[in-house]
């Protein structure tokens, strides 16, 4: 690999993202600035939420993070090189970046759910064995019996089957970074907790998790660090627990509280005196049975 | 967010902008067929520079009516060739097996070039500064003779109109689609021609799914709001014919005039 090399040392284990911008219809009357003066690290291993109002640029922030745009101005390093400079090996991004975009569903097109998910594998050149092996654990992992499914057709599942075999197309590679952009909108909610722990022994074993999402409870629930953007820049990162805690700040940026914030500012309106800074289920729940004495088992 | 793509309706307030569709399409023709009738270099200056003052005039700007014609370099280069290779004509600098390389090929090749690149600017600019909506009823008006012999021309509009209305969807789609599979390792910049063949695929079902899929939403969400096929439907907008429309008319088919004189006089 003959990229641009910042240094020499020990492979750091990041994403950089350096002082990065973005316009569409750049150099244009139309030119639309999407992203502005955005500098991030994400470090292997992370689970990071990515919270904003719509057309604030997190999409964009995405694909300019797994170079499917190039910044127009900045530079975006992947484990220390630049992952836009002439050199630079795309395949190596392909093997350890996975991306779920938005409905994944819609870029289901080949004949039997084992060759859909193992398309990617295929693109990378592994060994037959290899690639059943890996399309077997990634069905399973959401939800599917390999021998069931691997023959049927991916378009003959329901929308929400759909989305979980594209996803299991993503997991099969074992990226070690894993974009997602708003993967449980329009799931039920069973389905969205299930995905949601996957999402989280995922990031258990390794793989960093990158999550675009609206939803405030599921990102409160098992992201550790959050990012909020307005307008094409990042307001706010830092550990959820910090971010939850400032409730007027989040809403300032045009993002809603999650149910627990709800009701614990409902709570607290009502004379109860319950932590504000609560922002998951069980400290809730901890929280309401410390004031009442608990319910028994 | 979106890029810059052909097809699609850029807002503005410009006089090309304000000029009556209908008008603007009969204009649209009458300076294709100047395009195709022009044959000295005189005759292209003019229909390149009047394309060029279009494109000032409407605030579009040079860089955005070319729009992705500045990707169909290969198509140009294709055209080219086979007009330079394969004119058929007497002073040929060499004749070899079926190629007949001439300088007459060449001035061909070029023509064809130019008149095709000068069409796709100049749809361009109509596109980007009418309607979709407006384009619809102007095709209407203009078919609308048709009427007479049974030819159901509400119809073939809103076909129409529902087809040019999707395209900057189907654009967007489509490069979602793109961007999703080659994160997934597909790759469209391959060179090599087998790369480029085995990318095809994971573009194009997709694409079809998503086109059908697009077309059976919206057959259901018109037929939910009322939509028959046989209602009768009145017009909100007339066409409006006013000094400035009948002045567009008459410079385009001075241009016109121009170039048929042109063309018989340095024949």
């Amino acid at each position: 690999m003959s990229a641009d090399k910042r240094g020499i040392g020990e492979r750091i284990m990041s994403i950089e993202l350096k002082s990065v911008s973005y316009t569409y219809d750049d150099n244009t009357q139309y030119a639309n600035p999407a992203l502005n003066n955005i500098n991030l690290t994400i470090s292997k291993g992370e689970f990071v939420g990515i919270m904003g109002e719509t057309g604030c640029g997190k999409s964009t922030l995405l694909q300019i993070i797994d170079g499917l745009i190039s910044p127009s101005e900045g530079a975006v390093y992947f484990e220390n090189c630049d992952i836009n400079s002439k050199g630079f090996d795309r395949k190596i991004l392909r093997r350890s970046i996975g991306v779920v975009f938005q409905f994944p569903e819609y870029q289901l097109f080949e004949t039997t759910v084992e060759r859909d998910v193992s398309f990617g594998l295929r693109r990378l050149g592994l060994k037959k064995e290899e690639i059943q092996n890996r399309v077997s654990f990634a069905l399973e992992s959401v939800g599917f019996d390999y021998n069931k499914v691997k023959d049927k057709s991916p378009l003959s599942f329901s929308g929400g089957e759909k989305r979980r075999i594209a996803i299991a197309g993503v997991l099969a590679v074992k990226p070690e970074y894993l974009l997602l952009d708003e993967p449980i909108a329009g799931l039920d909610p069973y389905s969205r907790i299930d995905f949601m722990r996957l999402l989280d022994s995922l990031n258990k074993n390794g793989t960093a998790i990158i999550m675009i999402s609206h939803n405030a409870d599921m990102l409160a629930e098992y992201a550790s660090r959050i990012i909020v953007m307005k307008k094409g820049s990042i307001v706010q990162d830092a550990p959820t627990a910090q971010i939850f805690s400032n409730c007027d700040k989040l809403k300032s940026s045009g993002i809603a509280m999650g149910q627990v914030g709800n009701i614990v500012h409902l709570l607290r309106e009502k004379g109860v005196d319950i932590a504000p800074d609560i922002f998951k289920y069980q400290q809730l729940i901890d929280g309401i049975c410390s004031i009442y004495g608990g319910f028994g088992e | 967010m979106k890029q810059l793509q052909n097809g699609i309706y850029r807002q503005g307030d410009s006089v090309i902008h304000r000029l009556d569709a209908t008008v603007k399409l009969i204009s649209f023709i009458i300076l294709c067929v100047a395009i195709v009738s022009a044959d000295s270099p005189c005759g292209y200056a003019i229909i390149i520079g009047f394309t060029v003052l279009i494109a000032v005039i409407s605030k579009i700007g040079i860089i955005a009516a070319i729009g992705s014609i500045r990707k169909m370099k290969c198509f140009f280069a294709v055209v080219f060739i086979m007009n330079l290779f394969f004119y058929k004509t007497d002073n040929a600098w060499v004749d070899f097996w079926i190629f007949t390389p001439s300088y007459d090929g060449m001035m061909q090749g070029i023509k064809v070039v130019v008149r095709v690149a000068v069409f796709l600017v100049l749809s361009n600019i109509l596109s980007a500064a009418t309607p979709p909506v407006s384009i619809t009823h102007a095709i209407e008006n203009i078919i609308s003779p048709l009427k007479f012999i049974k030819i159901p021309v509400e119809q073939l509009a809103l076909i129409l109109s529902v087809a040019i209305q999707f395209i900057p969807t189907l654009f967007e789609e489509t490069d979602m689609i793109k961007k999703a599979q080659t994160a997934r390792g597909a790759s469209f910049d391959s060179r090599a021609v087998k790369g480029r063949a085995a990318a095809v695929m994971p573009l194009i079902v997709p694409m079809f799914i998503a086109a059908f899929r697009r077309a059976d939403e919206l057959s259901l969400a018109m037929e939910a709001r009322g939509y028959r096929v046989d209602g009768v439907r009145s017009r909100k907008r007339k066409i409006n014919f006013s000094f400035f429309e009948i002045s567009a008319l008459l410079l385009c088919t001075l241009i016109l005039v121009l170039q048929i004189i042109l063309f018989y006089c340095f024949r």
